[in-house]
């Protein structure tokens, strides 16, 4: 079972995402900034997540200021990245993917789907 | 013509305009070095001249503007650039915006390049004037996230009806704190652009009992505060009588926009004391959190109209800088005070004191007052 880490400083909105992505058969996990994001990735190796959900505006290390920090790590880079952002031009490049909020639950279910499994014909 | 009824000035009134004048001036090359700074610029910055020469510079210019300011590098000697606003950092440490326009520098030998750069602060007249594009890029992201939230719950209860079970009736408070959320957002902005005064519903109230009943109702909507229970609530002083006359949903309102201040600004977690005490004839409740404080010269300027902190940047703490100016004319309108103590990471206390009101004039009374 993939394992998405949820990287979001919106109590509610954390919530919300961990309980629909919970609810599509995922295993969820969740910090409040960018720096806890880090430590918690760095902490564990063995229990990498598969991918990662990043929020941009964030206190203590924000979504660019995290993008730019896990190139420095090896493994890191790796995992890819799916960016929720209020902005309608923030486009970072490093970015499998960037969804716009308000975000549609389906839409988003279905980049995970894609972005986990990049070999997978979409509409056939 | 008018070229001609002008007169020129001489290389030495150039040379006083520069070293004398208020404008901040540097030269700049391509690599972002500079070789020259004027009196003005190492006065305002407080720095000395060995320190900036080169790239030292940059310290002074806030980080997450340092790109942009660099960016305006020159492509050869026909490089143009157009002005641009960035935090420069003052020599008592706060940020301040300057204007900067730079001038392409010709060098006949066309290798080196730069600009010629001279900025002025701008801090004061970027704090009165309404920032509408930022404010609005900022409304927009606080109106979108509670908007996802409500989404993804509705999304939820949709396939939960789709299974044939109804939704925990939690999934309902969950949904209704999201549409609390954008009405209060609704409230603040809508305030934001009336000058009429804030109507007050008076009614004797003991402060201590309405902050008991604000923090159950609190604990009732969002268990541990957030769910993520990284803070939690201490409240102290709130057995004792405290009579006041206030306007219940208008003060509740103050400690919500309070609280909600206290634990943004506390990223790390930690404990949100709220206590209550008497000082000066006056009933004070005090909201102490743990968080990134206020740098001491900003703190008077904290219930400003889209105020934001110098340490507090739109990219890391989204906000209006609406809550706190509208908490301030409520509590003022009670007669009372909003005041703030801050230190940088250590935490902000904000205290809103109203004046006592002896117990028989303080007995509820119904219908609206003055």
């Amino acid at each position: 079972m993939a394992t998405i880490l949820i990287v979001e400083d919106d109590a509610d909105l954390q919530m919300a995402l961990l309980e629909g992505l919970k609810e599509e058969g995922y295993q969820v996990r969740a910090a409040p900034n960018g720096l806890e994001a880090l430590a918690e990735l760095l902490s564990d190796e063995e229990e990498r997540p598969n991918l990662i959900l990043l929020d941009l505006m964030m206190p203590l290390m924000n979504g660019w200021q995290f993008l730019d920090e896990r190139i420095h790590y090896p493994g890191l880079s790796n995992i890819p990245v799916l960016v929720l952002t209020a902005s309608t031009d923030a486009r970072p490049a490093q970015a499998a993917a960037v969804l716009r909020k308000p975000i549609q639950p389906v839409q988003l279910f279905d980049t995970v789907r894609k972005t986990l499994a990049p070999g997978e014909v979409a509409d056939a | 013509m008018t070229e001609a009824l002008r007169g020129a000035l001489s290389t030495e009134q150039y040379c006083r305009l520069v070293e004398g004048g208020p404008s901040l001036v540097r030269r700049m090359f391509p690599d972002g070095s500079c070789d020259y700074v004027n009196e003005a610029w190492l006065e305002f910055t407080g720095r000395a001249l060995e320190n900036v020469i080169g790239t030292g510079w940059t310290e002074s210019v806030h980080p997450d503007d340092l790109a942009e300011c660099l960016r305006r590098q020159p492509r050869g000697t026909q490089g143009r650039s157009a002005d641009i606003e960035y935090r420069l950092r003052r020599s008592d440490g706060t940020y301040r915006y300057v204007r900067e326009h730079a001038a392409p520098l010709e060098d006949p030998s066309g290798e080196r390049g730069g600009f010629l750069c001279s900025c002025v602060d701008v801090q004061e007249s970027k704090d009165s004037a309404e920032p509408t594009g930022p404010f609005l890029r900022m409304m927009a992201h606080e109106v979108r996230t509670p908007l996802s939230s409500m989404r993804m719950f509705i999304e939820i209860m949709r396939r939960a009806a789709a299974r044939g079970t109804p939704s925990a009736p939690e999934s309902f408070a969950k949904l209704d704190a999201q549409i609390d959320r954008l009405d209060r957002l609704v409230e603040d902005i809508s305030r934001s652009s009336r000058t009429s005064e804030i109507e007050l519903s008076l009614e004797g109230l003991d402060l201590g009992d309405l902050i008991q009943h604000f923090v159950e109702a609190r604990h009732q909507t969002s268990p541990g505060i957030r769910h993520d229970q990284r803070h939690s609530l201490q409240v102290s002083g709130a057995d004792e009588k405290r009579w006041v006359r206030a306007d219940r949903l208008r003060l509740e309102q103050v400690f919500a926009n309070l609280l909600d201040n206290a634990i943004k600004y506390s990223p790390r977690g930690g404990t949100i004391h709220i206590f209550l005490r008497d000082s000066d004839g006056m009933h004070c409740v005090s909201f102490v959190d743990p968080g990134i404080g206020v740098p001491p010269d900003e703190i008077s300027a904290l219930t400003r109209r889209f105020f934001r902190g110098s340490n507090a940047s739109r990219e890391s703490y989204p906000g209006l800088g609406l809550g706190l100016s509208f908490a301030k004319e409520i509590v003022a309108r009670h007669g009372g005070l909003l005041t703030f103590q801050s230190e940088i990471d250590k935490g902000t206390a904000a205290t809103v004191c109203l004046p006592s009101c002896p117990p028989g004039l303080a007995r509820p009374t119904t219908g609206p007052n003055r």
